[in-house]
């Protein structure tokens, strides 16, 4: 079974290669659930994802099908926000909106190098920053009562000083 | 007057528009609280920091989930069971992961002497008293480096120094000691009270390839006040030409531990002039967390001294400044302990012929040691410590 057809939320029909759909597990698991081994017929449908975030989840599949399988989840590897590639990196050059639209997609088709390097891109986004940088990069209100504010500036003061 | 009503002002009026899934919402997109900890488990922990003081959302997240999978992607959960896996305190995780973390690492200062002999209270210097050497001088042993794998990142070192220093004492009892402040804040006293993170100290001595000599480490805890809660003592004649390793740890220690006190002091046997006496390096103690399984291996380890009737506690009263002891004041028969080896001698006994040992002079001293490495009788061989009991 060389190809097979994915569905975006609005419609639109992407015919892709079997090995590289693989790289999501949520389709394999769909896939090996309903035994479409030999029907090219069936298509797949996304009801979490549009045409324009498919397309580029694809996109990124393609050029990463011949990656290693991600290491299960290894206790003792650290995880480095630094070790983007530069296609990657390239790749991830996009409007907020379409980065959390991607993290999203690939939490939903369960693609684990996608997500990482998607979060990953993300916290280099607020790498350094303070608290209140943070909220205005993501648009969030502050919450914290004075006094609770207070509390937990209290309570972070001994990992600051040193 | 002016600020604290500006601020009342502002707080109002945040509060008024507070969105319920404030926090979940990133700039229009809700992002599930499962997709948020993957996030934050990517941010390093100095922003994470700030993150857990951005909303309540956040804060939440990061205490209950994000700091335990960070903590486990380290591996400082490796051979934690899942009750004190679930148990540890947000803080634990955050004090632990921090890039000033006091877990998992030397809290010794200059461990192996490459600032000299600073950062140490020199208690004694017998003899010629203390020397830093650049490698163990007249080392006898296989390898003067010490086995890699006991090398620790060094909390006060940014860099590791590579060169291989060590410290040598003399013909008089050479003593030094440091003390390692563990709270320096409120939350890791706290930590240390509730939940006693393994304290663990370690040491490396040799001796010279020709000369006898002898080695003692004392490790204490001391309260706020630098009082002594518990402590711990090894001694012993070198045998052995190669660099030997003692190691212990404190676990369930009463509360209050403020402070190590570590102390090591070394002579040498045959009352040579120069620096003839034991020497000392990578002095570490560090903290590991609690549920953490430590085993302390007694091989080629030293035995270890914990009840007051063995060591005189006299010795650490008045606080840190521990009046320096010749060997026998520690170990009241040196022989006792070399054939012992445990702490299953009477211990009544034990003060008795400590009491009757100074009384003698250093007649006895020498039968541990092996026959050759016996010095011929010496004047003034038995004056240790003069003038410094002051």
């Amino acid at each position: 079974m060389p190809n097979i057809k994915l569905q975006s939320s609005d419609g639109e029909i992407f015919t892709v290669d079997f090995e590289i759909a693989k790289s999501s597990v949520t389709i394999k698991t769909m896939v090996e659930d309903l035994g479409l081994e030999d029907e090219d017929e069936e298509i797949v449908p996304l009801p979490n994802v549009n045409s324009a975030i498919l397309r580029k989840v694809i996109q990124w599949a393609t050029y990463h099908k011949d990656d290693p399988p991600p290491p299960e989840d290894d206790e003792n590897k650290e995880k480095r926000t630094d070790d983007i590639s530069s296609w990657d990196a390239d790749f991830l050059k996009v409007d907020q909106g379409t980065l959390f639209e991607l993290i999203l997609a690939a939490n939903y088709l369960d693609i684990k190098g996608l997500l990482d390097v998607t979060c990953k891109t993300v916290a280099n986004m607020i790498k350094g920053k303070s608290p209140e940088e943070i909220r205005k990069t993501f648009n969030i209100k502050n919450d914290f009562t004075q006094a609770e504010e207070e509390q937990v500036r209290k309570e972070n003061e001994w990992c600051e000083e040193k | 007057m002016f600020s604290q009503i500006k601020s009342y002002f502002f707080t109002k009026t945040d509060n008024s528009v507070i969105d319920p899934n404030n926090g979940s919402i990133l700039n229009e997109i809700y992002i599930p609280d499962e997709v948020l900890e993957v996030i934050l488990s990517h941010v390093e922990i100095r922003t994470l920091l700030a993150c857990h003081r951005v909303c309540k959302k956040w804060k939440t997240l990061i205490e209950t989930h994000v700091l335990k999978v960070k903590a486990q992607q380290a591996g400082y959960t490796q051979g934690m069971d899942t009750v004190t896996k679930n148990s540890t305190p947000w803080t634990m995780w955050f004090l632990m992961l921090s890039p000033s973390s006091p877990f998992m690492c030397n809290l010794v200062k200059n461990p192996c002497g490459h600032n000299k002999l600073g950062d140490w209270d020199i208690l004694s210097s017998g003899g010629d008293g203390w020397k830093r050497e650049e490698g163990p001088i007249g080392f006898g042993g296989d390898n003067s480096h010490l086995p890699h794998e006991n090398k620790m990142r060094n909390y006060w070192q940014t860099k590791e120094k590579q060169e291989e220093y060590c410290f040598a004492t003399s013909y008089g009892v050479c003593a030094k000691q440091q003390l390692i402040s563990l709270a320096r804040t409120k939350t890791m006293a706290d930590i240390i009270d509730k939940f006693k993170p393994i304290i663990v100290y370690r040491d490396w001595y040799c001796r010279r390839a020709d000369c006898g000599s002898r080695y003692k480490l004392k490790v204490c805890l001391l309260d706020e006040k630098k009082e002594p809660l518990a402590f711990h003592v090894h001694a012993t004649s070198i045998d052995e030409l190669n660099w030997q390793k003692v190691e212990n740890k404190f676990e369930n220690y009463p509360p209050g531990v403020r402070y190590v006190l570590f102390h090591h002091e070394g002579v040498d046997s045959q009352f040579w002039r120069g620096h003839y006496g034991s020497k000392m390096t990578q002095s570490t103690v560090f903290l590991i967390p609690s549920g953490i399984q430590y085993e302390i291996s007694m091989e080629n380890n030293l035995p270890l001294y914990t009840s007051d009737t063995e060591y005189d506690p006299r010795h650490l009263m008045g606080g840190i400044h521990v009046m320096p002891l010749a060997m026998d004041d520690l170990v009241p028969d040196w022989d006792d302990e070399l054939e012992h080896e445990e702490t299953d001698t009477d211990d009544e006994d034990l003060v008795e012929e400590g009491r009757r040992d100074e009384g003698e002079g250093e007649a006895n001293d020498w039968d541990g040691i092996p026959d050759d490495l016996v010095p011929p009788p010496y004047e003034g061989a038995g004056v240790e410590d003069e003038g410094i009991d002051e």
